[in-house]
């Protein structure tokens, strides 16, 4: 009994002692995010002046083209198949009846075009590149290799920041190009497979809702994701501290935010290219 | 000529330097001492810009590393080679790349042969075998990643040379071998440098000054001769350990 009140009690005071710590943790967080947004927009505007000289970084912008391009392959293909069988599987079993069979081929198609197919290769390459880029440049940094690249004259965030920035926007749009061609097959596949549908009434499907402006939307999403992306695991990657333990949190870091800007970006380029388009 | 002047630093509430100054003439060879953390690395970092001062300036070669623009920097870089506590070599890149960067801005400019050649010999100055060349840091053990850690520093026939405890870690052959060639390099090129080191007699072998960084302040700054015969205490305990700390430490 008397132990109980006294957990009431300690349990009152530490709700007071929480409650009274709300805002100076809101002001600490304000301000976090103030410090977040000059160093982003401090390193934007770093990486624009830097990108000035391709010859000096153009060995690197390949090389990490071809490692985010080609090695991200497997599992791009991989997530597009899956998540293109998925929707005509989904689609198929909602609209049954008086809806129109082929209308499963438009579903797929606009759901892939637009958004699966971007959105779900941007969220699988922000652990396959983004947390990479992250642990890569912490590491640099905590081994003074980034001091290192500066006392020999180098300028990091040509020779770090540009080429991976520049590698994800150009590999993006490709990849997401192979994953939504591999997800409307495989949704076609799915639905062929167990729907009463045949392919040309899937094709219909597909063509009536087809137009360019949905693929284009797709690539520019594509190549917004690709360059945030990189650009959150070099920012946070370069602003790792302490040893291995400050690069574990990096990685971390670059996967929620990562992720969370995915989202962002979904929904604000929703709204601002489907005022143009 | 590496001009420190009255450069302070502080992490936090931490006061690393105050109001510290120091100064190397032209082909001149400064040994800093100081107790491990007193900011001699933090020092060193500021005469090629890594890091801002709170107050101060750093001139070297008549270029003030302050006021430099990003363009004048990476120039007086390239001029001053620096020798990391930890070697800080680029792990994606073989030996012979490490050594290539320290050499030209553009990778080489010379034929590839040409660069080759003296990557091998900058090897075997820092008593190292030239097919290290091929090797990835991981391969090599920490005596050997320092050795090519100053083998990119002096790569470029750098004028100005920092090296932040280049012997320490050495057996005592290699240790021998280093400050040989960094006595080397100051009789022919007439390398400017400083050198941060626990290592006395490294330092009376190479040094004409030497300077003692204690509680973020220059306690002590002279000839070799005079930081000898000093009968300061803090100075005594790094020229006469044994007997200094005897008095000051009771077991
Ligand atoms: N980037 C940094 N941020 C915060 N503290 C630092 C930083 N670099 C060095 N320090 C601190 O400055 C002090 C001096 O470090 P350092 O110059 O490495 O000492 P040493 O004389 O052994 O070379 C240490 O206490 C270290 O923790
Ligand atoms: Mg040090």
């Amino acid at each position: 009994m008397n132990s109980s009140m006294a957990e009431t009690e300690t349990q009152t005071q530490d709700v007071g002692s929480i409650l009274s710590r709300v805002p100076a943790a809101v002001g600490q967080g304000v301000i976090a995010v103030l410090e977040h947004s000059a160093g982003l927009a401090m390193l934007t505007a770093q990486t624009v002046v830097a990108a000035a000289r391709p010859r000096r970084y153009y060995g690197a912008l390949v090389a990490q083209a071809y490692d985010m391009g080609v090695r991200s392959l497997p599992v791009v293909v991989l997530v597009a198949a899956l998540s293109g069988a998925v929707t005509s599987q989904q689609s198929g079993y909602q609209f049954t009846g008086t809806v129109p069979i082929w209308i499963i081929g438009s579903i797929v198609a606009a759901s892939v075009l637009t958004e699966l197919g971007p959105v779900i290769t941007a969220l699988v390459l922000v652990g396959r590149i983004g947390a990479r880029i992250g642990a890569e440049l912490g590491t640099m940094v905590v081994t003074e290799q980034v001091d290192a690249l500066r006392a020999v004259g180098r300028d990091p965030i040509e020779q770090l920041v540009v080429p991976r920035v520049l590698a994800g926007t150009l590999v993006l749009p490709p990849l997401v190009a192979i994953a939504d061609f591999v997800a409307i097959g495989a949704g076609w596949a799915g639905a062929v497979i167990t729907l009463p549908i045949t392919t040309s009434e899937f094709v219909y499907g597909v063509r009536s809702y087809y137009h360019d402006f949905a693929l284009w939307f797709g690539l520019i999403k594509a190549a917004v994701f690709g360059a945030t992306i990189t650009f959150i695991g070099c920012y946070i990657g370069m602003k790792a501290r302490g040893g291995a333990e400050g690069v574990g949190r990096t990685t971390t870091a670059v996967v929620v935010s990562g992720t969370v800007a995915i989202m962002f970006w979904d929904a604000v380029l929703a709204r601002l290219l489907k005022a143009f388009g | 000529m590496i001009d420190i002047r009255g450069l302070s630093k502080r992490f936090g509430n931490k006061v690393i330097l105050n109001d510290v100054s120091l100064c190397v003439r032209e082909g001149g060879t400064l040994a800093l001492f100081g107790p491990s953390g007193t900011g001699k690395s933090v020092l060193l970092k500021h005469i090629i810009g890594l890091l801002d001062p709170d107050a101060g300036d750093v001139i070297v070669d008549g270029v003030s590393i302050t006021k430099a623009t990003h363009r004048q920097l990476n120039q007086v870089r390239q001029r001053v080679g620096y020798v990391f506590q930890g070697a800080a070599l680029f792990d994606s890149l073989t030996v012979g790349e490490n050594i290539r960067l320290g050499m030209d801005i553009d990778g080489c400019r010379h034929a590839a042969t040409e660069c080759e050649m003296r990557v091998a010999e900058c090897l075997r100055l820092v008593n190292l075998d030239p097919a290290t060349a091929w090797m990835y840091p991981i391969e090599l053990s920490g005596g050997m990643q320092k050795r090519v850690a100053i083998a990119r520093a002096f790569a470029g026939h750098q004028r100005y040379l920092l090296y932040d405890e280049p012997t320490t870690g050495l057996d005592p052959e290699n240790a021998y071998i280093i400050s040989k060639l960094i006595e080397k390099l100051r009789r022919e090129i007439g390398v400017t440098s400083i050198i941060v080191t626990h290592d006395l007699e490294n330092a009376y072998r190479v040094a004409d000054h030497i300077a003692l960084l204690y509680e973020a302040k220059i306690r002590f700054v002279g000839t070799v001769e005079e930081f000898r015969n000093s009968d300061d205490a803090v100075v005594r305990r790094f020229t006469s350990p044994s007997q200094a700390l005897a008095e000051l430490v009771p077991v």
